[in-house]
């Protein structure tokens, strides 16, 4: 079977002449299919007198996949030609690419390509040589390719990046040459021998203008049926030497200045990367307004490393906070599946571990639009459409609309649906995430901070009372709820509440009360915090204490102190903190025996480390290391204590096991315990999201006490060898 | 607000990369963006654990990205507009070389199975002495088990296995991943009494089997199809492929005693080999269980009348159901099915309900009418708890889970898998009734 694939601009006759070459081998006696790659569906159309023929796609769409059959997606036409038409989209929506791929997967998996086939012409639309237009140049399928082009420069223009398509994929030479379909333009002919000397290929076909064509046209069917042309000789040839064996040329694209200068014959000017650029601020007028920046950037997408997560699932994420909102994830479900699941492993961690239960971590307000391949192809806006209406029936204050990649990818536009945004009873708030496509896990998160802020929160509010917003606390995070339970009780110890959790387990009206409050409390002091920080001082008016959620007791007397300073409470403070003191200095007193003078080595991405520090040094443990790695989202490493410890920052990875070796701490702290393979250290682990409050390092200390006061030894410890004897 | 959202499951993208993940010495490479990487990596490491520790800073490789399995191409915005063949290049290279890899595997994400790079001649220009198989396109919100059933298809078609031999009693365990609740157990239940009749278990296909033992599966002389989801077509294939035959017991899963007894006879009867030393096992259980239920029954009456609900996969979901209700004399008071490949699945089970006037189960939701027991998925579990008002017991048969970490390995499948259910339902049942 020999293969055959017939590319070229839209419009420029491709369908015309694919369907003369069909018809010829098929009167050659050869078994003939042709498949039309393009989503206008009128490859076959003269084969088949002007029958519509049953797209591959429109076929998939209406028939479940145990029903499909070969017979269905074929017509038979002129000469016992079959015939195949892919369809796709209209333009502008789904994806054209993809329903391409999809129809060669079908005629792969009917069989089509087993059922003693001679010959099958592609007939490809050039203009796009996406990855899916491109399915006929690959070696499973095209034996061979030739290009149909007129001397238009922008049929012209599409071979070239035809040749450059085929020259991505070939390995060895597969063109058999062009064909030059006559416009009846000056000099073409010229203009199209220049170019195909230029790329070293023979022109195969010279076809004239005809009014035979239009008549074939007409009566939708082959110059072979409608009358007695001469052209019939022509395609009789141009079959003959495709049926036969001959030789084949690789693809030698031009490059653009070569084309222009080639076809138009014409001085070319040098492209902009041979020119300096000129500075476009001495161009503006004085008057021109600065343009805001508003682009908020997560570091990643900044720095422009590689993506950590997408900002998909960083959007969804904060989206399902907003507890009386639905969240829709418009893709497949794959999408939603993956970010259903890491939200509820936090929730089922909690209620499991604790019996805490987290509700938006166990019934995430989040569903998916089930994406099939055909709304990929076709565009998934109406059934999203159809899922707004189903969950508007649930009366929830807010709908969020996520997008994921194959939805970023097929250019479906949320715009569309805004028309259903209800400000009365259901807000509709659209995050265009596209998956990864605008960024990582944070940028997604930003997306929606922002994006709800902009949406929700009621403007015209003025600050009263005493109330404090908290904002940037970690969704995920299995500390999260018993952290606030601390920070609430120390507010409520002075009086003051808490108006909304931006955006972290809270409503839709608590939202857009969010100016109620007039001091604002970070929870992390962190890159997302501190973006959170400016933009809602910048566009919201929102005044910030200036540190994040205290650790450790000295952090904590001075947060609480300032917080209540604030308010006008100074007098409530003193008495709270002298309580604490006692307590701590009680605790630190009875931990001493067992930790005085053990080292500590510490080994961590925090970049705050006091509230492990300051019991460390009051216990008079000596800190043998302290290592910081580099963690791109915050890089501010700063310690009261700087100057006690020896430090390195950054701290490479690698060194652990040496610096143990060589330090022998009694002690490693670190994010993940050494395993036990490699190390006989004990380790313990610092989490992500430490507790806080007074005594967050004093809790941490009394783990280690235990250990050293009962000599712990772990026996399973020896066993690596085991594992490695029955497992590894 | 009215909630409305439920557990939402994974579709056929992950069933493929589960598929393959389940295999000791092959490497899935997600071609795709790290959003659909740390997921499945995190799963298919929790399901089946080849590593010692959870520090990311183990596995500091470039396409890895802090996590020991599935290491990706991380595309990004660009390479959908370029094309992703320069990193596609440089990971085959640089992972597909590793001597501990036997087959490189490459999986397109949802939105690189869009953008359309041809993998194949990738892989084979740039890892040309690496055997590698390419799935550019899982499926969009496919069903879980076609994603797994492809995958191994595409997976057994590369493999060069040696010609049916068939003459040992072997058999090859067909249609359970490591993504299935208790796999490991269930498979260790199965082999146990398959052994006691002289059996022996060739492949498991995608738990735990090297890609050696996978490759001679020809030497079975019997598939047997445990779920027909999982397994029905790749038995098809290796039918028309192998001229391997196989059984499709119509008992279903070999869940509780009398499907096992049953399972276990149409087995060794279609090897032809002695069914009775498995019986025998199986007859042990039964009379240890009975032991319990009687002296449970006779102070409760339980737990005859009680009310069961499930959700869950056709064939878990239809075996259960039987049992409990034939068995235990419980009532099913909800029965909510995945998507499936098969509905006859679906349809025997609402057969058999039809038959004792139960089918109004079919149309029931446990979350709308509740039930003394709900057997279903960790996700369905926690949610059922914080949601209905009414005790009850929650017995996890799917995953996600709630998050026990079993390092003993149990089995949802045989006669110890009857013995856990019954195990869990009495201790769940005096929690109910207290
Ligand atoms: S396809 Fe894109 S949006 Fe979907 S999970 Fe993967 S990275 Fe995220």
């Amino acid at each position: 079977m020999k293969q055959i694939a017939i590319y070229g601009k839209g419009g420029i006759g491709k369908s015309t002449v694919a369907a003369h070459i069909s018809a010829a081998l098929a009167n050659r006696g050869l078994k003939v299919m042709q498949v039309g790659c393009d989503p206008k569906h009128d490859s076959t159309r003269l084969l088949t007198c002007g029958r519509a023929v049953v797209t591959v796609l429109d076929y998939l769409q209406k028939t479940s996949p145990d029903q499909r059959q070969r017979e269905d997606i074929i017509d038979v036409g002129y000469g016992g030609v079959w015939c195949v038409e892919a369809g796709g989209p209209k333009p502008g929506v789904g994806c054209a690419g993809r329903g391409i791929l999809t129809t060669f997967d079908l005629i792969k998996k009917l069989g089509v390509m087993d059922s003693g086939l001679d010959v099958v012409i592609y007939d490809v639309l050039g203009d796009v040589v996406c990855g899916g237009f491109a399915v006929p140049l690959r070696y499973e399928y095209a034996d061979e390719v030739y290009i149909v082009t007129s001397g238009e420069f922008m049929s012209l223009y599409a071979a070239n990046n035809i040749l450059k398509g085929v020259h991505n994929y070939d390995i060895q030479p597969r063109l058999g040459g062009l064909i030059f379909n006559h416009k009846g333009l000056a000099e073409e002919e010229l203009r199209v021998q220049r170019f195909a000397a230029a790329v070293g290929l023979p022109i195969c076909a010279v076809i004239p203008r005809s009014e035979d064509f239009a008549i074939a046209e007409q009566m939708a069917c082959t110059l072979f049926q409608s009358s007695h042309s001469k052209l019939h000789s022509l395609f009789e040839d141009l079959a003959a030497q495709m049926a036969a064996e001959h030789q084949l040329y690789p693809a030698h694209p031009l490059d653009p200045e070569q084309l222009e200068e080639l076809i138009l014959n014409r001085y070319v000017m040098p492209s902009s990367k041979d020119i300096a650029y000129e500075d476009k601020a001495s161009k503006l007028t004085p008057d021109a307004p600065a343009e805001k920046a508003t682009t908020l950037l997560s570091l990643n997408v900044r720095r422009r490393e590689p993506l950590h997560g997408c900002a998909f699932n960083g959007a969804v994420n904060v989206a399902i906070q907003v507890q009386d909102a639905v969240t829709i994830a418009h893709g497949p479900r794959s999408c939603a599946h993956a970010s259903y699941q890491t939200i509820t492993s936090a929730g089922r961690k909690s209620q499991f571990e604790r019996g805490v239960s987290m509700p938006a971590h166990i019934l995430p307000p989040l569903i998916s639009s089930d994406l099939n391949e055909g709304r990929l192809i076709f565009g998934g806006i109406s059934e999203l459409r159809k899922r707004i209406i189903e969950v508007q029936a649930c009366q929830p204050r807010a709908i969020f609309v996520v997008t994921t990649c194959p939805t970023g990818i097929i250019g479906d536009n949320l715009e569309e649906i805004m028309d259903l945004d209800d400000h009365h009873k259901t807000r509709l708030i659209a995050l265009e995430a596209d998956g990864n496509i605008s960024g990582d896990y944070l940028q997604g998160m930003i997306t929606a901070y922002v994006e709800t802020a902009r949406a929700l929160i009621d403007p015209h509010i003025t600050p009263a009372g005493e109330l404090v917003n908290i904002i940037g606390e970690k969704t995920i995070a299995s500390v999260t709820e018993p952290n606030l339970k601390i920070i609430k009780e120390l507010l409520r110890q002075i009086g003051v509440g808490i108006n909304c959790r931006f955006i972290c387990q809270t409503t839709v009206g608590e939202i857009a009360g969010f100016k109620k409050a007039p001091l604002n409390l970070l929870a992390y002091d962190d890159y997302m915090g501190r973006l959170m920080r400016d933009h809602l001082g910048l566009n919201y008016g929102a005044e910030f204490y200036s540190r994040p959620f205290p650790r450790g007791f000295e952090e904590t007397s001075r947060w609480l102190a300032e917080i209540a300073a604030f308010f006008g409470k100074s007098d409530l403070v003193n008495g709270i903190i002298n309580a604490y003191e006692e307590l701590y200095r009680l605790q630190i007193a009875g931990l001493r025996p067992a930790l005085e003078g053990k080292r500590l080595m510490v080994v961590t991405y925090n970049h705050d480390i006091d509230w492990i520090l300051e019991p460390a040094l009051d216990l008079g443990m000596e800190v043998c290391l302290v290592g910081i790695l580099n963690y791109s989202q915050d890089n501010h490493f700063r310690s009261r204590f700087k100057g006690q410890f020896p430090l390195i920052e950054p701290y490479p990875q690698d060194r652990r096991l040496e610096d143990v070796a060589r330090l022998k701490p009694d002690i490693f702290l670190s994010n993940h315990a050494l395993s036990a393979y490699d190390s006989g250290v004990f380790t313990d682990v610092i989490p992500l999201c430490p507790q806080v409050g007074f005594l967050s390092g004093v809790d941490l200390a009394q783990r280690w006490t235990q250990i050293f006061r009962h000599n712990i030894n772990e026996g399973w410890k020896r066993d690596a060898a085991l594992y490695r004897k029955y497992l590894a | 607000m009215r909630p409305c959202t439920e557990n939402i499951w994974p579709d056929a993208f992950s069933g493929a990369i589960f598929a393959l993940e389940g295999i000791r010495d092959v490497v899935v490479i997600l071609n795709g963006p790290t959003g659909c990487k740390f997921y499945h990596s995190a799963i298919s490491d929790y399901q089946y654990p080849r590593d010692l520790s959870f520090d990311p800073l183990n596995y500091p490789e470039i396409y890895y990205f802090g996590q020991p399995r599935v290491p990706a191409t991380f595309l990004d915005g660009n390479d959908y507009i370029y094309g992703a063949a320069s990193k596609l290049e440089k990971i085959l290279q640089r992972v597909g070389g590793k001597p501990q890899y036997k087959l490189v595997t490459v999986v397109n994400s949802p939105g690189a199975a869009l953008i359309g790079d041809d993998l194949q001649r990738l892989a084979r220009t740039h890892i040309p002495q690496v055997p590698c198989i390419c799935i550019e396109n899982t499926g969009f919100s496919g069903v879980f088990a076609e994603g797994f059933q492809n995958a191994l298809l595409q997976l057994l078609s590369h493999l060069n296995p040696p010609g049916h031999q068939g003459v040992e009693p072997y058999v090859n365990l067909v249609g359970l991943s490591i993504y299935h609740k208790h796999y490991r157990g269930s498979i260790k239940e199965l082999q146990r009494l398959l052994s006691l009749c002289g059996v022996k278990v060739q492949t498991t296909m995608c738990c735990g089997n090297s890609l050696e033992e996978l490759r001679n599966f020809t030497r079975a002389r019997l598939n047997v199809v445990l779920d027909p989801d999982y397994g029905l077509e790749v038995c098809q294939w290796m039918k028309s492929h192998h001229h391997m035959p196989y059984l499709l017991p119509a008992s279903g899963l070999p869940l509780g005693f009398e499907a096992t007894e049953r399972w276990i006879t149409q087995v060794c009867s279609a090897l032809g080999v002695n069914p009775l030393p498995a019986l025998e096992d199986i007859e042990s259980c039964r009379a240890r269980a009975f032991l319990h239920l009687s002296r449970y029954n006779s102070v409760t009456g339980l737990p005859r009348g009680a009310s069961f609900a499930v959700k869950t996969e056709p064939a878990l979901a239809a075996a259960v159901t039987i049992w409990l209700h034939s068995y235990l004399g419980m009532l099913p008071a909800a029965i909510e099915l995945l998507p499936s490949i098969h509905h006859c699945t679906a349809q025997k089970l609402e057969d058999y309900l039809r038959c004792y006037g139960l089918h109004q189960a079919f149309h029931s939701k446990f979350m709308d009418c509740g039930a003394d027991v709900l057997l279903s998925d960790g996700n369905t579990l926690g949610q059922a708890q914080l949601l209905q008002k009414q005790p009850f017991c929650g017995i996890e048969i799917s995953l996600p889970s709630l998050g026990y970490l079993d390092v003993v390995d149990k089995s949802l499948l045989g006669a110890s898998g009857a013995m856990l259910l019954i195990e869990q339902i009495l201790n769940g049942l005096r929690f109910v009734y207290s």
